[in-house]
């Protein structure tokens, strides 16, 4: 027959885990030794507590520092609240800068970076192994075939190709602000350094470098 | 490290100890912009949220996907964190929250019979080597926790992979240490309402 004591029910996994009080733990016991339901209930949890300990631990196989470190490389990190609308302003104020800033450098290509990055850590990959490659970090080379300003949110975008007049194999490479990059020229030969990506985005499905972190011109 | 977090003057609360301690100046030298810090904290807590997304989501790829927006969700609102609840419960309930989420577009998969077989087609099958046998053992296991519904999925790994206490649960899921029992309960009975009839294998 069903026990009706609710609150032994709602005691017995506490007193199975050991966290019950030691008045508790003895009302629980001295009920469990007169009534069969709830022995049997225990017994069911214990049963149930023995498998729950024999779940494994799964490991993550990515390397997710990289992804979130390039995510968080696009965020300008707060020490305090500050209102929205001071917020925005600001958003404005860098958009206008880097479209200005973007602008003004137009043609030009040097190999000037904001960052400080040891370019022997960066694995070399020709473009079209990108689908292949698992580094977190590469440096690919090739001719820079359209470029595009981003003014959602501020981005510079180059297309980088194996081959002039040959649309693919390609990536796409993003500079994103705030950046002291000079925005390369088309037809120019650059080798790109930054964090490896693939965009699954319906209409893109494209390999990346994104955040760039450095760009040098081959002659 | 710590000479540079303890430089920025971080106040530790005495009743703490000292792993929390060390916790709590990480927290603040992240708040204050400190990356080191942040990847500390990542290193810290990144395996066992990956065991609650993935047992969540039941999907490895939109586990990692999860993560990588929890910890962005973490650092994204760690100015704004105050020390009112341990950082491990914060950093647990804004998973629990980003799974939640990501739950909603979810297909549902096959029952744990389908997928592992009848206890009697395990029987029948060619005797397997230890490494196989564990493999095999983890595998009905961790199936038939995914047949179990996703809240009682989130406490069982909150309590058994990840090692939260029933307080600390109940403050990652918001309700009182009573609700986290009860639910653990349930959860249990249906788990082994599912493993019985394997348990010669287990």
């Amino acid at each position: 027959m069903k026990c009706l004591r609710i609150d032994v029910s709602r005691k017995l996994l506490p007193y199975l885990h050991g966290i019950l009080s030691e008045s508790d733990a003895k009302k629980i016991e001295k009920h469990l030794s007169r009534c069969t339901s709830c022995k049997a209930k225990a017994n069911r949890l214990l049963e149930g507590d023995s498998f729950a300990r024999m779940i494994p631990a799964v490991n993550s196989k990515e390397n997710g520092w990289s992804k979130l470190e390039a995510a968080i490389s696009r965020e300008q990190f707060p020490t305090s609240r500050v209102p929205r609308a001071f917020m925005r302003a600001c958003a404005v104020i860098t958009v206008l800068s880097v479209t200005a800033f973007f602008g003004w450098r137009v043609g030009r290509l040097s190999a000037k970076t904001p960052y400080n990055f040891e370019s022997d850590e960066y694995r070399t990959v020709a473009i079209h192994e990108m689908p292949s490659n698992t580094e977190p970090h590469v440096v690919t080379e090739g001719y820079i075939s359209e470029v595009r300003f981003d003014h959602e949110d501020g981005d510079l975008l180059f297309k980088l190709v194996e081959n002039l007049g040959q649309s693919s194999p390609f990536v796409i490479c993003e500079i994103i602000p705030p950046s002291n990059l000079n925005t390369p020229a088309v037809g120019k030969r650059v080798r790109v350094y930054g964090v490896s990506r693939y965009d699954a985005k319906e209409d893109h499905q494209w390999y990346e470098v994104h955040p760039v972190v450095a760009i040098e011109p081959v002659k | 490290m710590f000479k540079k977090l303890f430089a920025f003057g971080a106040k530790t609360d005495p009743g703490l100890n000292e792993q929390d301690a060390q916790e709590v100046s990480l927290v603040r030298a992240a708040q204050q912009g400190d990356h080191g810090a942040f990847r500390m904290l990542y290193d810290s807590y990144h395996g066992q949220l990956y065991n609650l997304t993935y047992y969540t989501l039941k999907d490895s790829q939109l586990a990692e996907d999860t993560l990588q927006s929890v910890f962005l969700k973490i650092y994204q609102g760690l100015p704004g964190y105050r020390f009112e609840s341990s950082f491990k419960t914060w950093a647990f309930r804004i998973a629990v929250n980003e799974a939640r989420n990501q739950l909603r577009n979810k297909k549902s998969e096959l029952p744990l019979t389908v997928i592992s077989g009848s206890p009697q087609e395990i029987h029948e099958a060619p005797g397997p080597d230890e490494k196989q046998l564990l493999q095999q053992r983890e595998a009905i296991v961790r199936r038939a926790l995914m047949e179990l519904s996703p809240k009682m999925r989130i406490v069982i790994v909150l309590k058994y992979i990840d090692g939260l206490s029933y307080d600390e649960i109940a403050t990652v899921l918001d309700c009182s240490p009573g609700t986290v029992a009860s639910r653990l309960n349930r959860a249990l009975e249906k788990l082994e309402a599912l493993l019985a009839p394997f348990r010669s294998l287990l």
